[in-house]
């Protein structure tokens, strides 16, 4: 069980990261037909989820989304969980390939974009079969790392003399318009990090996190220097030429006293850092998602005693710690689940090893489309195409969204109803 | 009467299994010579033998004598053949009289007395380190954590060795589960000799295959207190100097017992010296290979031109320049360890010398070069545990290989790997990389309350 303060960082990395999946580009594509006044109908819109999101997983202290569709039917619970494994593998797939690109754009224009590619999808694949806590360890040391990098760029950003306020006065101008939906799609996809509690909830004993309206205060700042800070750098209308504009802003940023005199190599090592963990959290909760659909077959078929749903039985020392967890609570009301989970583990020991295997097996043929596709994905799409993607995943995205938070309340309504 | 027969037996049968050994010892002794003694002259004490039980056997009749010998603390009375040959093989005397046999404590233990740590040495406090006796060690360590919660439990390992182990812990503060973890890998240890403690916390860590340690393995009582006083177990075993400490996390390895003595602003600068000191030795060379094979445009073009220009005459690339200047220096840290004191120095007038000035002079490597692979041994060196830093050693190879292949992106890319693989590790259950590793047992306090 960890604390709320990974509550935090999950929803500070998408904020972070959404200069990879495309939001500057749709924003400032419609910068003069109400982009501004999106942002803040998307703040809105945006923490409103969030928050009615977090209160309703909160009700299911430990229970990851395929525990929570338990009580649907599976022809509902099934297709429901498949939508949104494919989402989250895209947005994972989005941000591994955008990276390439830009990789092989700004700093290795020799390095063949198999390579890269297949880089970064060893280390995603490897580590998205890590524990659930594990990878919120990870993501914590990541943020702790790099938000100060990333504190530093934009200050350097905000006071250079180079930044033109006149160009972004121009922009504000334009606030009066009536927002399109694709923008608000794209805006709101900066407070998409609570969707990841869908299978972090797990990891997270009880869930009131405090001071939340540092999401909405703090969301509005990062959407509005994601936006505007680029216009000052390129101007109104030479930002559009700009496919990654961040990236482009970052290289006319000169920092002086540094060894590095480009501020674009620390921003796009603090960004690949980033987005690395990212895919890997996105690419987690796919693999946790597809992984339910057998679990539910195998503990059919052998063990019903075991009421320890909300164990992932994918590894042993996730067991372990998860049972060394609850024993420092043993005296808390959670003492009897923990003492069950310890029971079903002890019997289990016999066959744990084979069927520690065969999770394995598992995993890695869930794992393997999602590789050959992402693959596929590096090879064929070129920049424009690639761009279309990340777009249209920004418009599924907010209707998937909403999905979601409807079936986590019908879920928690069922629940109620029954109790 | 039908014990009379088999008692005769487990003597006879004791002398015949020991008789073919040059210190091996029977004799009768007492007015009467009812009484009968088997013991090894190697392992047992002359004196306690001749004064304790020699001279009193003519002083005093058979049952007063008897009685004598039960009432000192290490003599039990047993008739257990096996329980008797082994304490016999550990330096304790039989002793039959009539029908009873007793086993009296004789041992006789050299060991080299309470010396100041070596492997660990610090500025200022306690120099004390272990000893190869487990008694003295726990003498120690008892005087230094004066609480009736510090349980200890004794263990026998090895088949042959006889290793005696104890496990020691607080009651109050010790994790349960993780208690019992140990105690189950620790009782399926079967080996015939355990000599150290690096080879016994080989046996009972999770993976076979792995370079982070997840024990500490330390001679210093004073960190074994402080660790027992966080809820740790400490493992010592006889015959050895070292003590395991379990279970212990990545920044565990980075605490030096000079950091509770130093003030506060201080001891926390020395901490992150220490990181800083990790991340250099680990990454410079993998830098030093991306920043001149892959992309030199990310440094300032004064840099980027000295190192060029320093390399100018080096005829190969920088992968072998890199690899081939670690090598060497590994080499002379590997032999100025095993050299005999005597000509230690010549390896480094050696190395340090002739590699250094000459290499860069014939064009083999550059200057530039032997500056990095100094930073690289010197920043080894700040890391206060010795197991961690022949892991950073092997560690930043890894990382030049990545540089090598993938250049700037695969130091970024494998570092985040490592982070991923040391969140992934956990040391007994306990989360292995954790930031604000501390606030681990605030949180359980809290969970108690709650």
């Amino acid at each position: 069980m960890v604390k709320e303060r990974y509550y935090y960082y999950l929803y500070l990395i998408n904020a972070l990261i959404n200069i990879i999946n495309f939001v500057p580009r749709v924003l400032t594509g419609n910068r003069f037909e109400g982009a501004l006044m999106s942002i803040f109908v998307s703040v809105v819109i945006g923490s409103t989820l969030l928050i009615i999101f977090t209160k309703l997983i909160s009700r299911f202290p430990g229970e990851g989304l395929p525990q929570i569709y338990a009580d649907f039917p599976r022809v509902v619970s099934i297709p429901l969980l498949s939508i949104f494994a494919i989402l989250w593998y895209v947005s994972g797939a989005v941000t591994l390939v955008s990276f390439v690109d830009i990789t092989l754009r700004y700093i290795s224009p020799d390095l063949s974009p198999l390579y890269a590619i297949i880089g970064y999808l060893v280390l995603v694949t490897l580590c998205s079969r890590l524990t659930t806590e594990s990878i919120l360890y990870a993501l914590e040391i990541t943020i702790i790392i790099n938000v100060p990098l990333v504190t530093y760029i934009l200050i350097k950003a905000l006071f250079n003399p180079y930044l033109s306020w006149d160009a972004v006065m121009e922009v504000i101008t334009h606030l009066w318009t009536m927002p399109k939906y694709s923008s608000i799609a794209g805006a709101t996809f900066i407070f998409t990090g609570y969707v990841n509690l869908a299978i972090f909830n797990r990891a997270f004993h009880s869930m009131k996190p405090r001071h939340l309206w540092l999401i909405p205060v703090s969301g509005l700042m990062i959407l509005l220097i994601t936006f505007l800070v680029p216009i000052g750098y390129h101007g109104t209308i030479g930002v559009e030429h700009q496919v990654y504009s961040w990236f482009s802003t970052a290289d006319s940023i000169r920092s002086e006293f540094f060894v590095v005199e480009r501020v674009l190599f620390i921003f796009y090592f603090t960004y690949l850092s980033l987005s690395l963990v990212t895919a890997v959290i996105h690419w987690h909760i796919a693999l946790e998602l597809i992984k339910s659909f057998f679990e539910k077959k195998d503990k059919k078929k052998s063990n019903p005693s075991s009421g320890s749903s909300s164990m992932n039985s994918s590894s042993s020392s996730s067991s372990s710690s998860n049972s060394s967890d609850s024993s420092n609570s043993t005296k808390s009301s959670n003492s009897s689940k923990s003492n069950k989970s310890n029971k079903s583990n002890k019997s289990n020991k016999s066959n744990k090893s084979s069927r520690d295997r065969t999770t394995s097996n598992r995993d890695w043929w869930i794992l393997a489309p999602m590789v050959l596709a992402t693959l596929g994905m590096g090879i064929f799409l070129d920049q424009i195409k690639l761009e279309l993607v990340g777009q249209w995943f920004l418009y599924v995205r907010l209707p998937g969204e909403l999905l979601l938070v409807a079936s986590v309340f019908a879920a928690y309504w069922r629940r109620k109803k029954r109790a | 009467m039908p014990t009379k027969p088999a008692e005769q037996r487990v003597d006879e049968w004791l002398s015949k299994q020991l008789c073919g050994l040059m210190d091996f010892e029977e004799r009768s002794l007492g007015n009467s010579q009812d009484i009968k003694i088997i013991f090894l002259r190697s392992l047992t004490n002359s004196d306690t033998v001749n004064r304790f039980i020699v001279l009193p056997s003519y002083e005093m009749d058979l049952e007063a004598y008897e009685k004598y010998l039960s009432t000192f603390p290490g003599c039990e009375e047993t008739q257990d053949k096996q329980q008797i040959m082994e304490f016999v093989l550990k330096g304790y005397i039989y002793i039959r009289i009539e029908d009873s046999s007793y086993l009296f404590d004789a041992m006789k233990i050299e060991y080299s007395g309470i010396t100041s740590s070596i492997t660990e040495a610090i500025v200022q406090g306690p120099n004390d380190a272990l000893t190869e006796n487990i008694e003295i060690n726990m003498n120690l360590i008892r005087r230094r954590y004066q609480s009736k919660d510090l349980k200890v439990d004794a263990m026998t390992i090895g088949n042959v060795s006889k290793t005696t182990i104890a496990i020691m812990y607080d009651d109050t503060r010790v994790d349960g589960e993780v208690l019992k973890e140990i105690k189950s890998r620790l009782s399926q240890v079967s080996v015939d000799i355990l000599q150290s403690a690096g080879e016994l916390e080989k046996y009972i860590s999770e993976h076979k295959y792995r370079i982070f340690p997840t024990t500490i393995v330390t001679e210093r009582p004073d960190r074994v207190v402080f660790n027992l006083s966080e809820g740790k177990i400490a493992i010592l075993m006889n015959t050895v100097g070292y003590a395991i400490i379990a279970p212990s996390v990545f920044n565990d390895f980075f605490t030096a017992m000079d950091d509770k003595i130093q003030l506060p602003l201080v001891g926390w600068f020395m901490k992150m010296i220490r990181y800083i000191g990790l991340f250099i030795t680990v990454t410079l060379p993998a830098f030093y290979v991306a920043f001149t094979s892959y992309n030199p445009e990310i440094l300032k073009v004064q840099i980027t031109l000295l190192i060029a220009g320093s390399r100018a005459a080096v005829p190969y690339p920088s992968f072998v320049e890199v690899v081939f200047m670690l090598l060497m220096m590994e080499f002379l840290i590997e032999a100025s360890l095993r050299l005999p004191k005597a000509i230690g120095p010549t390896a480094t007038t050696v190395g340090g010398l002739i590699l250094g000035q000459a290499a860069t002079q014939a064009g083999l490597v550059s200057n530039i070069m032997i500056i990095i692979v100094s930073a690289v041994a010197i920043s080894n060196f700040v890391i206060p545990l010795n197991m961690m830093a022949f892991t950073v050693r092997v560690l930043k190879y890894f990382l030049i290989f990545f540089a090598a292949t993938f250049g700037l992106i695969g130091i970024v890319v494998s570092t985040v790997g490592v982070v991923m693989y040391l969140s992934g590790m956990r040391s007994f259950g306990k989360p292995y990389l954790k930031m604000f590793a501390l606030d681990g047992s605030k949180g359980k306090g809290e969970k108690q309350n709650g």
